[in-house]
């Protein structure tokens, strides 16, 4: 198949050379340009990369040493295949051109064949050139390490792209021919046998491989890697590997931090709802505490007082110097009674879950001998959970008022309006109430947090206290 | 006259109605939870139903309930509200429709024979009784409004209290050993204190009361 024409730049003095070596080329079909002298070469050559420039060497003004010189000056020019003309007679000339840059020559007078096999080859050389060129700048730019090297567990390096330092902190040539390291080296220790298994493992399955490792750099910080690649055959049964590595610390940094922050934040969900588990088990505990007081030793003490009552009165007739002695019985067992009585509706008040906090707290400042002002009543009711935190806040903090503040007013607010609920109580007493660890008031900030919300407890000593729980209410 | 006895405790149930025959009263059915007193009161329409606060079902106020429905049902049957605890906010409600042939007692008061079927006799006959405890609780939490300055003496809160049990002022006067006299002194107190016109009926100033400490609680 006939390849495309190439871009050809003829360079000569004269009309005769230039068409001795423009006809046959324009005959198998490659575009030329004709320039006659060095000057004029250059101005060609910035407009336009040739494949091939093909130029006499004795020239006017910039002979043909001196653009050779100047092409592989340039960056930009520096790939172009040169093909210088020189005389037969003069084989130094040859030596002279090869030395100041040329990549071919061709000895005057050429045979047709001879020109145009030199073009052809010269073209593949500037094209292999062109793509090694690319390949160069694509790992220059590439932002990550790009490596051939031998399926060994050194990993010796047979090129790998100048990023490696930014990555490592070593040099590349460190590692080419494993020079003054093996890159196997610098691999943590804990990740260097699982890369081996993972690389190899993938080798022998023809499959490329993706690893994320730890390397240890020249200034001894740790860095996460992510490496890609994969065994590649080449001719004469040599095998070697394929890949880049890149820097992943930062993502890892991040992904550990977001897993970091997500395991805390599970973890305070979690505490949260253990806690309001803890605290629902021990008020259903008191809730059963109480029923079984009610049925079993309450109704059993009203018994035993009633049958107390019909002996005594049935003896009365009979034995009556037995009655007092009942009758003491009785009056103590009454006294029972309503220690009992005391104690049942302390450990969980049977009014609050049938009739609701303020039903409830009303009795319980009913039962008070201090004056308590009662504000703001909400009229449905508050989830139990709610309810129960808040009635316990309440008997707390009155206790608290009475027995340790010495105060004389004390007010009970319970509110609810956008989404949140809230009580507080606020007495005229000493202040200087904490909820430190252990404490009723301790107890009540957990029974509050559980449900989300917040106790805030001021009092300043001489100033009285202000205990307020709020918690989200929809 | 005749009764139905509910408890779920068949000790208590058992003494109540030995304890009540015994006095004279006749016991025409016996439950152990709230539906079955509902019926066994519609099928024997007693003169009074004694009803303990908690029962099954759920163990909860479903005496008071129940007493709560018979009251509207048949306004004719009195009820004796017995509980464990007695609480204001129960009161009030077995009050909303009428004070007649309504009780409210703490449950160990049964053991106080005669005390016990006294106020059973007279919640039969119309009349109201309620517990001192609930009194007591009333006042309290009337003082805590400011609104109406209360301030009975220790001697009128005795009175008011028995007051509230529907006894005479010649019944308190026997029960505080103190003569008619005195008390008539310390009801026209009460009620001047509490702003309400005498009136002679017995249980009629025991509305009086209760009507205006409801309300100012309310």
């Amino acid at each position: 198949m006939p390849e495309p024409g190439a871009d050809i730049l003829i360079v000569a003095g004269s009309e005769p050379v230039a068409s001795t070596v423009r006809i046959p080329l324009e005959e198998v079909g490659h575009h030329v340009r004709v320039v006659s002298d060095g000057v004029a070469a250059l101005a060609a050559l910035k407009r336009q990369l040739p494949d091939v420039v093909v130029a006499e060497w004795e020239l006017r003004g910039l002979d043909g040493r001196r653009l050779c010189q100047a092409v592989r000056a340039d960056r930009e020019l520096s790939g172009t295949h040169m093909i210088v003309l020189t005389s037969a007679a003069r084989t130094e000339r040859a030596v002279e051109a090869l030395e100041a840059g040329a990549d071919d020559y061709l000895a005057t007078p050429f045979a047709r064949t001879e020109l145009l096999a030199r073009v052809r080859a010269g073209r593949r050389t500037a094209q292999l050139r062109a793509s090694e060129a690319r390949l160069r700048a694509l790992m220059a730019n590439v932002p990550g390490a790009i490596y051939r090297c031998a399926p060994d567990r050194d990993w010796t390096m047979e090129l790998i792209s100048d990023e490696i330092e930014r990555i490592s902190g070593y040099p590349p040539a460190d590692f080419i021919d494993s020079a003054v390291r093996t890159f196997a080296g610098i691999i943590h220790s804990d990740d260097r046998e699982r890369v081996e298994d993972a690389v190899f493992e993938a080798c022998a399955a023809g499959r490329p491989f993706v690893l994320e490792y730890r390397i240890q750099r020249a200034d001894r910080d740790e860095r996460w890697v992510l490496e890609r690649g994969q065994l590649v055959h080449g001719t004469n049964g040599r095998t070697w590997l394929d890949g880049a590595i890149f820097d992943i610390s930062a993502r890892r940094l991040a992904e550990e931090e977001r897993r970091g922050r997500e395991a805390e934040q599970a973890r305070v969900v979690e505490l949260r709802a253990s806690r309001a588990r803890i605290i629902e088990a021990a008020d259903a505990a008191r809730r059963r505490i109480e029923r079984d007081l009610h049925d079993g030793a309450q109704q059993r003490f009203v018994a035993v007082a009633l049958q107390l009552r019909l002996l005594a009165s049935q003896l009365e007739r009979t034995v009556p110097e037995v009655v007092p002695l009942i009758k003491d019985t009785l009056e103590e067992l009454q006294r029972a009674i309503d220690e009992l009585r005391e104690l049942a509706r302390g450990i969980h008040p049977a009014l609050l879950s049938e009739r609701g906090l303020v039903r409830a707290v009303e009795a319980l400042l009913s039962r008070m001998l201090m004056a308590v002002a009662l504000r703001a009543p909400p009229k449905e009711r508050l989830p139990a959970r709610v309810e129960v935190a808040f009635y316990y806040l309440i008997a707390e903090s009155l206790t608290n008022a009475c027995k340790h503040a010495h105060a004389n007013t004390v007010s009970v607010e319970i509110g609810r309006a956008n989404g949140r609920a809230w009580v507080q109580v606020r007495d005229d007493g000493v202040g200087g109430a904490t909820a430190s660890k252990g404490s009723g008031l301790c107890e009540l900030g957990d029974r509050v947090e559980a449900l989300d919300g917040t106790l805030t407890v001021l009092s300043p000593p001489g100033d009285g206290t202000t205990i307020r729980a709020e918690v989200a209410c929809a | 006259m005749r009764l139905v006895v509910a408890d779920d405790s068949l000790l208590l149930r058992e003494g109540l109605v030995r304890l009540l025959e015994e006095a004279g009263f006749e016991v025409v059915g016996q439950a152990g939870d709230a539906d079955d007193l509902v019926r066994k009161v519609s099928a024997h329409k007693p003169d009074v139903a004694v009803i303990d606060v908690r029962m099954p079902p759920t163990n909860t106020d479903d005496g008071l309930r129940a007493a709560l429905k018979i009251r509207l049902r048949q306004p004719q049957i009195g009820v004796l509200v017995l509980s464990a605890y007695v609480e204001e906010t129960y009161a009030q409600e077995l009050l909303a429709h009428g004070a007649a042939g309504v009780g409210y007692l703490l449950k160990d008061r049964v053991s106080e024979l005669g005390r016990f079927t006294e106020a059973v006799r007279r919640v039969g006959e119309g009349g109201t009784v309620l517990d001192p405890e609930v009194v007591t609780q009333l006042l309290r939490s009337d003082r805590r409004k400011d609104h109406s300055l209360v301030e009975l003496s220790p001697r009128e809160l005795e009175t008011l209290a028995l007051m509230a049990e529907g006894r005479s002022n010649v019944g308190i006067a026997e029960q505080l050993v103190v003569t008619d006299r005195a008390i008539e002194k310390h009801v026209s107190n009460i009620f001047a204190k509490l702003q309400l016109e005498p009136v002679p009926e017995d249980h009629r100033r025991v509305l009086a009361v209760l009507h205006y400490l409801r309300d100012s609680s309310g």
